[in-house]
């Protein structure tokens, strides 16, 4: 594990406009949400619903510590949000290759059978926002965060220096268009 | 795309005017303003299409990232990863603890399939590796053709624990049960195995703990495997383990699958597997467990775990709210219903007890009913054991004072009488175990609230306990009379036992006309029969006599024949224990007539019956059938585990061969009792354990053997003073062999004593005109007598005669005792009357008794000796000596009519 100051500051750096410290947290971070989730997940019946906030949470107690400033923290999300997007969209194809390769041997048949539905939803899910953010950034990068992050609204706002209205407003839209990418994509 | 590009903000702000206009309007409106534009037009109506103005989610989306982290199989990259001579080659499964991955052998030699299984939730420090390292080596002596083989591990360089395993290429046997649509029949038999493999582990000490359809996977050719025993065990966090519990909580198990005293973190015992085993089982037979929460509510499931009563199997098909995991045709819940009705029912329920104590003392008794159903043999768990612990405590009648005691009464004793009279289908057996939870729960809080205290010398105030008790049923139970009912009968036996008869009264008329209202049969013949025992304690005969009759014709009209059965011995035993035995003969024969039709010699309760039955003719002085009564009842016994009900048959038998004039073999006997009593109760003293110590002193006094009698009578006495306090009659019962013992031994004064305390008991308790007063007056002649005071002796002797005769003379009585002291004494002083009445009692007793008996020719003998003969030939000293020598031998020589007659040899003037 990294060293948690180490992580505070490159953090501060980055709120402080170095785009560079993104990318030397973003491993890190991918890295111990995948820990995160792979002691949570590994087990078959785990007795909760661990939401995408939940694992933000944890991975930023974790590696940063509770006690630092909230825009910080804010940010932080930000930055879990994206990885864990990409967390989500690495597995979904993996596990994509995995069945249309080798044997297929069934484990627990209804979280197989549910998690499969689910699986294409998070690849369309992540091929629709691409197609968004390619129109719009903005109303792209506001389902990410709150779909990934499970930011708040008044949090993505304060992220993103708008005010709430408009996050509220630009949200609405976002989903219909995203609903709309989608359903083309299915049709396809 | 581009058009799309090109007119994005012409788009989302024609989209968001209109999103601000109700839904109908909305189309228009699009039209009127885009009109020109029929490419932004569309885009905005397809858009708006799309607003269903719900949750502002796409709702197929990962609103449950859950799920979609779930699929997450983390540590693909483990693939490829080399352990010792293992190659992981491919991911298996998800086990309980962390992935399965089939491993093939690295070398040339020879090619070896293994299962390895990664734990990476447990990285162990090091203490944990060498635990780890300790209970693989125990589990892999654990070598069965139904357990998946642990053939290594270890521990990864970053402490990662893993466990090679036999592989197994299967599928969980629920999967596997369903795939081949197995019979009931088969699936039982797959359990077997199962059981098989549970007991081999628990014979080496080692628990599984996390027994569950996952666990068990069946292979092609059809045999069961049991994996990943113990792991639980094995990763149990010690104190520095840097295993991580995670902040939401989670457990090592799957908590459907918890036993009651997992859930609470109690001791681990092999109890838990055989829950698991039921739970399996259950499972399997229908398709759902009794408990059902959503998977992620831990805190509700556990709560059912530990207060529900599972719901019977066969019950589970019926209920409306079922969902099973896979279809079937409502022909087959019918089918399954029939199927499981009865005896799986019990057994299964007996497996899911909550008490570990209560389930199957171990595997192998649960598969072996298992076994005794599929080839349609009776099994052998109760339906409810508390029934057994009830007659237990009737029997035992008086109430011991130690709170535990009163505990397991009312709780017990209220609980199955309960279930007696509300099981009039089995279908009501589910509300009755509720219930019976329920009352227990009842009493054990009634106790825990007085201030009654466990053992030690103070006197327990049990009737305030009763009193409390009663107040408390009329104040809780208002809306409850079911519960109320039996708890109301138990209470009037308490009070009944403690000699509070218009207490006891009052409980059985607060029963009665809960009963009426409820129209309960049982319970009205059971509030009856109550009311008639008291009546008799009250003095009432007749009436109690009439209320008997009247229980008697409620319990006759019991539809359920084995009920009846038990019900009918129970009247017999009332008419007994009352006194009538002549109305008691009948009922004894209808009642071993009954059970034998039923069930032949295996009626559990046939040896009790017996027993009683042996005691009336006893008491009648029908000796021979008495006793064939008692063997038979032995007989059976011999072989079933009822140390009870042997210790008071023998206890009976006993007397009944000092009756017939054995005292030494008498005395053996009630050694017997004494020592099977003194094993049940272990450190706990019991009425019951005292009234043996009683009857032993009672028999070794009239071997001589003073002093050990003296020891006997001395704990009997102070057991019962302890246990039932200063004024129960059982104390006075005991006092009287004590003083009996002292005047033998001629501590006249201590014989006083106790003869008082005695007299006063018997007053107070049982009133001046009682039967039991015969006894006190007795014992005071033979006190007067031994102080040289005839006339005293006779006034009592009179009087204990005169109340003998007034009670009904069908049974034995201590007449024969109580003439033969007059007889003497009136010649003593003098009157010709004293030897007619003498040869009265010897004539009498020579109807009943042999020729050849011991006492008879004793009393021949004293007639040719003072005081009835004063001048006695020569000869006669001779042959009594011989006489006396002889018995000297076989009873003991101080044995007290052995010394009488030697006393009354030396008064013989020496010519």
């Amino acid at each position: 594990m990294t060293d948690r100051d180490q992580i505070t500051q490159w953090l501060n750096d980055w709120v402080e406009g170095d785009p560079a410290a993104f990318d030397r947290m973003a491993p890190v971070v991918y890295e111990e949400m995948r820990q995160i989730a792979r002691q949570v997940f590994s087990q078959e019946r785990g007795p909760h619903t661990l939401q995408a906030t939940a694992l933000v949470h944890e991975a930023y107690a974790r590696l940063i510590g509770l006690d630092v400033e909230l825009s910080n923290r804010d940010h932080f999300y930000a930055l879990a949000a994206r990885t864990m997007r990409r967390l989500l969209i690495n597995h979904a194809k993996a596990r994509d290759a995995a069945k249309r390769g080798g044997k297929a041997t069934p484990i627990t048949l209804h979280d197989d059978q549910v998690a499969d539905a689910e699986q294409t939803d998070v690849l369309a899910l992540d091929e629709a926002l691409t197609r968004l953010a390619e129109h719009d950034s903005r109303k792209a990068e506001i389902l990410e965060l709150s779909y990934f992050g499970g930011l708040t609204q008044s949090a993505i706002a304060t992220l993103l220096e708008v005010s709430d209205s408009t996050i509220v407003r630009e949200k609405r839209l976002a989903t219909l268009w995203l609903r709309k990418f989608m359903s083309d994509a299915e049709n396809r | 795309m581009n058009d799309t590009g090109k007119h994005w903000k012409a788009i989302n702000a024609l989209l968001e005017r209109a999103l601000e206009l109700p839904a109908e309007e909305r189309e228009d409106y699009v039209r009127s303003i885009a009109g020109a534009e029929p490419f932004i037009a569309e885009a905005v109506l397809e858009l708006l299409a799309h607003d269903r103005g719900d949750a502002l989610h796409p709702t197929r989306v990962a609103g449950d990232l859950h799920t979609v982290f779930k699929s997450i199989r983390c540590d693909d990259s483990l693939i490829g990863l080399k352990i010792g001579p293992f190659v992981l080659t491919r991911e298996i499964a998800r086990g309980g603890m962390g992935q399965v991955f089939e491993a093939k052998r690295q070398d040339d030699d020879f090619e070896q399939t293994v299962a390895i299984k990664l734990l990476p939730g447990h990285r162990l420090n090091e203490e944990g590796r060498l635990r780890f390292a300790i209970e693989r080596r125990i589990l892999a002596g654990l070598k069965h053709p139904n357990i998946a083989q642990l053939i290594d591990g270890g521990t990864l360089e970053d402490g990662m624990p893993y466990i090679v395993m036999e592989y197994v290429d299967g599928v969980s046997i629920d999967e596997y049960c369903r795939q081949h649509a197995l019979t009931n029949n088969a699936i039982i038999e797959l359990i077997l195995k199962v059981c098989s493999a549970v007991q081999l582990a628990h014979r080496n000490l080692v628990v599984h703990r996390d027994i569950k359809p996952g666990n068990v996977l069946v292979d092609a050719a059809g045999t069961p495997k049991l994996l990943d025993f113990g792991i639980a065990k094995m990763l149990e966090p010690g104190e520095d383990d840097t295993g991580e519990q995670t902040r939401t909580g989670m457990r090592l198990l799957t908590p459907a699958y918890a036993s009651p005293e997992q859930v609470e973190g109690r001791e681990i015992t092999t109890a838990v597997d055989v829950y698991a085993l039921g739970l399996l089982t259950y499972k399997l037979l229908t398709d759902r467990l009794p408990f059902r929460a959503e998977p992620t509510d831990t805190h509700s499931m556990e709560k059912q775990i530990l207060g529900t009563p599972p719901e019977a199997p066969s019950d589970a098909l019926r209920s409306r709210d079922s969902v099973s995991d896979f279809k079937r045709p409502p022909e087959w819940r019918r089918q399954q219903y029939r199927a499981l009705r009865g005896d799986l029912d019990t057994i299964l329920l007996m497996a899911l007890r909550k008490e570990p104590e209560r389930r199957y003392a171990n595997v192998a008794a649960l598969a072996d009913d298992l076994r005794r159903h599929l080839s349609n043999r009776p099994i052998q768990a109760r339906s409810d054991s508390l029934t057994y612990r009830l007659r237990l405590l009737l029997k035992r009648h008086p109430v011991a004072a130690p709170v535990s005691a009163l505990a397991v009464m009312a709780a017990v004793g209220a609980g199955s009488v309960f279930t007696w009279l509300l099981a009039e289908e089995r279908d009501q057996a589910l509300a009755a175990e509720a219930r019976a939870v329920q009352t227990a729960d009842f009493a054990a809080s009634l106790l825990s609230s007085t201030s009654a205290q466990t053992g030690g010398e103070d006197l327990v105030p049990v009737t305030e306990l009763l009193d409390t008790a009663s107040q408390r049923i009329a104040e809780e139970l208002a809306e409850e009379p079911l519960i109320a009912l039996p708890l109301h009968l138990a209470l009037g036996d308490a009070y009944m036992s403690w000699g509070q008869y218009q207490d006891g009264v009052e409980q059985a008329e607060a029963a009665l006309s809960l009963a009426e209202s409820e129209e309960s049969v049982r319970g009205q013949g059971l509030a009856l029969d109550l009311m008639a025992r008291l009546q008799h304690n009250l003095g009432d005969p007749e009436e109690a006599l009439r209320l008997s009759r009247r229980a008697f014709e409620f319990i006759r009209q019991t539809d359920n024949s084995s009920e009846r059965t038990t019900m009918l011995l129970n009247m017999a035993i009332a008419f007994n224990e009352g006194g009538y035995r002549l109305d008691a003969l009948p009922v004894f024969e209808e009642a071993e007539a009954a059970m034998r039709d039923e069930a032949g010699d295996t009626h559990e309760d046939l040896p009790w019956l017996l027993n009683n039955y042996g005691w009336c003719l006893h008491a009648l002085g029908r000796y021979e059938e008495a006793m064939q009564r008692y063997d038979a009842a032995l007989a059976l016994l011999a072989d079933r585990d009822l140390p009870f009900d042997r210790a008071l048959t023998l206890s009976n038998r006993a007397g009944l061969l000092r009756d017939l004039g054995q005292p030494a073999a008498a005395v053996g006997e009630w050694e017997q009792a004494l020592t099977i009593l003194q094993d049940m109760f272990g450190e706990q003293e019991d009425p019951g354990v005292a009234r043996g110590h009683s009857l032993l002193a009672l028999g070794l006094t009239e071997l001589g053997q003073l002093d050990d009698a003296l020891d006997q009578s001395n704990r009997a006495v102070a057991m019962n003073r302890r246990l039932l306090g200063p004024e129960h009659p059982w104390l006075a019962y005991s006092l009287n062999h004590r003083s009996a013992v002292q005047l033998e031994r001629g501590d006249l004064d201590a014989a006083e004593t106790d003869i008082n305390d005695s007299a006063a008991i018997v007053e107070a308790q049982r009133g001046p005109e009682h039967r039991d007063n015969a006894q006190i007056h007795l014992l005071r002649a033979r006190l007067a007598l031994k102080r040289g005071d005839s006339e005293g002796a006779e006034i009592a002797l009179v009087k204990a005669r005169d109340l003998i005769r007034q009670q009904s003379s069908v049974e034995r009585t201590p007449i024969d005792r109580v003439e033969w002291l007059l007889a003497r004494v009136w010649a003593v002083q003098g009157q010709p009357e004293g030897i007619e009445l003498a040869r009265l009692v010897i004539a009498r007793l020579s109807e009943r008794l042999d020729e050849d008996d011991w006492r008879l020719r004793i009393k021949r003998a004293a007639l040719e000796l003072p005081p009835f003969d004063q001048t006695p030939d020569p000869d006669v000293r001779n042959r009594t000596e011989a006489l006396i020598n002889e018995l000297s031998r076989r009873i003991g020589e101080g044995a007290p009519r052995l010394r009488q007659l030697s006393d009354a040899l030396a008064d013989a003037p020496a010519t």
